[in-house]
């Protein structure tokens, strides 16, 4: 199986962080440098909120850097399609319906934040109502490609109508009705 | 090809070859026509028995007199769901009114049916699974107790069909019910408080409950969820007294594990041999394969058997494991006491429909040939209707009570179905307008049975579906189905019916074409009154032997639960409800699905784009009553 092993891309991502960072690192803080001291795929973000509410006038963390490097990016979204399939995510959200989970495409809005980021943290996290924790299980540089893929089926649907009549009858003989002795 | 929807008043495929042997056998002639063969059967019927034939009955241990009380889900055990009570008529139906509700507090489907002992009514919710007693003897039926089982919130992400509990039952003085997480838990029914709590099911492999649990001689039997998760089903027994577990009935694996022993006889060669729960697999397949017991569950104390269906072989993808996989998608009668087995047959050998062989199971007897027959009705997920002798096991008839095109009939020598090969699903290739649907030409909900009119009161879908193959993965905990599938409405269009089946004469009498599919269970009546709910909360009385609509009501949302009819402490009658859409088929809504996709929801989600806008989520108890005269 192949989802283990490095790829070329990956080395590509990693010195493409390098250069994300070395912009975001001059006025970061601590832990922002200490994100740029691992591997491009080891470590989740550090700072995810899943509230807009600051108390005390407090602010969002900002966002992870490496957002920009898998956000709306064609090859990971083409590998979080097949990583989703594989880790059977498509059980549970099919293809972004929902089922098992909740809805992907935005008619459920995001319990626990739709940014990029905040999905890598669902998915590497878990989450209290049913969704499982996959850190240690699904490598992480995997686990970007799949919140990239995520991020897709949302931005894809947003501009497809919303059925709201049933497809056409297959074929087939209609029973009568009732037909009283 | 040949569709096998029967006509209305035409003679089932399944009683022909039967007439027709008996019939050769009587006359030596051979009948050529099915026209000829219905005139002659009837004019043989007619020189056989004196007076009008006799309608099936259930045997009278299985259906004690009713005491106006509602012990468990399906009335008694031989689940017929039929009351004897009769104030409540053609003619003042009209006038029934709601007597009081009850929140839930819950907006997911509920599926429960309410059980009404000693003026106290006992209500479980769906996940997570508090239960309520209501006092019956007061007025508004207030709040006895109520009781948080506390689940553990990530059972919900193994449960594949929205987070659903058919109920609990009560015995001796207990209420005991399942939770979402997998314990089974009795309660005082006096005051709420836990007398014991045993864990069966382990969610980390993808186990659940979700069914109803039946109490026999002091046991009380239990099955698992998890059939789209890779588990290895089971049937297993606690002592009421206790909670300790006294069998474990696996229906894969060994033949001590399964509990088959040497008085296992079933009928037909192909469930004969030994370890078949094993050979009938790839190696190791069956350690993963399913066979779950998430339904019903009847009881014959003359014959001291216990009978329940098994579920669908895992995963989906029948390409993943070729054999009959035994001992899934079938159905075992098995000795209470020990949970040793006694016969078994497989509705779906090898099933690659989602067929599940776990819908309810009614015991009746009747005369077949002339001769009464011990038999059980089973309507199952693959669209027949089997009557099979519950002595042996044996498949007097099948008949189709839906329409089906992925099996061409049942083979009554061999027990098999005949499978279309048109319909059988192959990986990476769109297989279009299978029917019936994974979900079946109908699912759990249950029928109910007449001994007045003879008709089983079906309620049931009419859905069709695109299925493609993909291979499943196995991660324990994970999803293990490997399909993708998108359902549709069935020919004619509409989701859903109530069907009146005539037990005895194996055709339909009458049916009732419902917009969507028929979710919730049916109750009748000894005064010929049907009642039902449809997916857009109408609670509705039929007359049972037209079906014409006598009555009905709006209720909160989509009823997808079980009705049920009680004597009131005050002497009056009572038919109680759960409104409160969800399930599989209504998980669109309870788990606010996205329509954009169709394979949603294990492919629901295709054939109910417009449930959202004819119903919302919701849970609420109604109780309906004639006003005091």
């Amino acid at each position: 199986m192949s989802s283990r092993s490095p790829r070329p891309d990956h080395a590509q991502r990693a010195a493409a962080l390098v250069v994300v960072l070395s912009l975001a690192v001059a006025g970061c803080n601590q832990q922002n440098s200490d994100i740029a001291n691992l591997p491009a795929s080891e470590g989740g973000p550090q700072n995810v909120a899943v509230t807009g509410l600051f108390p005390a006038g407090g602010v969002p963390p900002p966002e992870d850097p490496r957002d920009k490097l898998y956000d709306g990016d064609a090859h990971a979204i083409n590998e979080g399609q097949r990583l989703f399939e594989r880790y059977n995510c498509v059980g549970c959200h099919f293809h972004g319906a929902g089922g098992i989970g909740p809805a992907l495409l935005g008619a459920d809005p995001w319990r626990y934040g739709g940014r990029i980021d905040q999905i890598f943290q669902t998915i590497y996290r878990g989450r209290p109502n049913g969704m499982p924790a996959w850190a240690g299980t699904i490598p992480e540089a995997e686990i970007w490609e799949i919140a990239a893929y995520v991020r897709s089926l949302d931005k894809a649907a947003s501009d497809k109508p919303i059925p709201t009549e049933p497809p056409p009858p297959a074929a087939g003989p209609s029973p009568p009705s009732a037909a009283a002795n | 090809m040949t569709p096998t929807f029967p006509p209305v008043f035409a003679p089932s495929t399944g009683a022909i070859p039967r007439l027709r042997r008996a019939l050769s056998r009587a006359r030596g002639v051979l009948i050529g026509s099915a026209a000829t063969l219905l005139l002659t059967a009837v004019s043989v019927a007619q020189t056989t028995t004196s007076g009008p034939p006799t309608l099936p009955v259930p045997p009278a241990a299985a259906a004690p007199p009713d005491d106006g009380q509602w012990m468990m889900p399906a009335k008694n055990y031989a689940a017929t769901r039929y009351s004897e009570l009769d104030q409540i008529n053609g003619s003042n139906v009209k006038d029934l009114r709601v007597e009081f509700t009850f929140s839930m507090g819950v907006n997911r489907g509920q599926e429960a049916a309410p059980i009404i002992v000693k003026n106290t009514m006992y209500v479980v919710d769906a996940y997570p699974n508090y239960v309520f007693a209501l006092d019956l003897s007061q007025s508004g039926a207030p709040l006895k107790w109520q009781y948080a089982p506390e689940p553990e919130a990530a059972s919900q992400g193994v449960a594949c069909c929205d987070v659903v509990n058919r109920g609990g039952v009560f015995f001796d003085g207990k209420f005991i019910f399942n939770t979402l997480d997998g314990n089974t838990i009795a309660l005082d029914a006096e005051t709420g408080k836990p007398v014991w709590r045993t864990k069966l099911a382990d969610i980390s492999v993808g186990e659940s409950i979700t069914m109803a649990p039946l109490v026999v001689k002091g046991k009380v039997l239990v099955g698992d969820s998890g059939g789209e998760f890779g588990v290895r089903g089971w049937l297993a027994a606690l002592d009421a007294g206790t909670g300790k577990l006294a069998w474990k009935a696996f229906h894969t694996g060994p033949d001590k594990d399964v509990l088959i022993g040497s008085d296992f006889k079933p009928f037909y060669p192909s469930d004969q041999g030994q370890d078949l729960g094993v050979k009938s697999w790839p190696p190791d397949a069956w350690k993963i394969g399913g066979g779950t017991m998430w339904g019903w569950i009847a009881y014959d104390p003359d014959l001291n058997l216990i009978y329940n269906g098994t579920a669908n072989p895992g995963p989906w993808n029948q390409e993943q494991r070729p054999g009959d996989n035994k001992w899934t998608a079938g159905i075992f009668a098995r000795d209470p006491d020990t949970g040793g087995a006694k016969w078994f047959y497989q509705f779906n050998p090898h099933d690659e429909h989602d067929y599940d062989g776990i819908n309810e199971i009614v015991l009746l007897d009747l005369p077949v040939n002339g001769q009464m027959r011990k038999v059980l009705l089973h309507p199952d997920r693959n669209g027949y209707l089997y009557m099979i002798d519950r002595v042996t096991g044996e498949v007097i008839a099948a008949d189709a009570y839906g329409y089906v095109n992925s099996i061409t009939g049942i083979d009554l020598k061999t027990g098999r179905p005949t499978i279309n090969p048109d319909k059988a699903t192959k990986l990476g290739a769109v297989v279009r307008d299978i029917c019936p649907t994974a979900s079946g030409a109908k699912d759990w909900e249950p029928s109910a049975f007449s001994p007045r009119t003879g008709f089983l009161y079906i309620p049931h879908e009419n859905l069709c579906m695109d299925w493609e193959n993909v291979e499943a993965n196995y991660i324990a905990g994970t999803p293990y189905v490997g399909a993708n599938v998108v359902m549709k409405p069935g020919p004619g269009g509409n989701r859903g019916f109530l069907t009146a089946w005539d037990v005895a004469n194996h055709r339909p009498a009458w049916r009732i074409k419902e917009d969507l599919p028929v979710w919730s269970g049916a109750l009748v009546t000894a005064a010929d009154l049907v009642f039902y709910g449809t997916m857009d909360g109408w609670f509705k009385a039929l007359d049972a032997r037209t079906g014409e609509l006598k009555w009905q009501f709006r209720t909160g949302s989509g009823i997808v639960g079980q009705p049920v009819a009680y004597r009131g402490p005050d002497g009056r009658e009572y038919v109680a409800i759960l409104s409160g859409v969800g399930g599989w088929a209504g998980a669109i809504v309870a788990g606010n699905l996205d329509p954009r996709d169709p394979t949603g929801a294990l492919g629901f989600v295709g054939a109910m784009p417009d449930l959202k806008r004819k119903t919302t989520a919701g849970g609420m108890l109604y109780v309906f009553a004639l006003p005091p005269s």
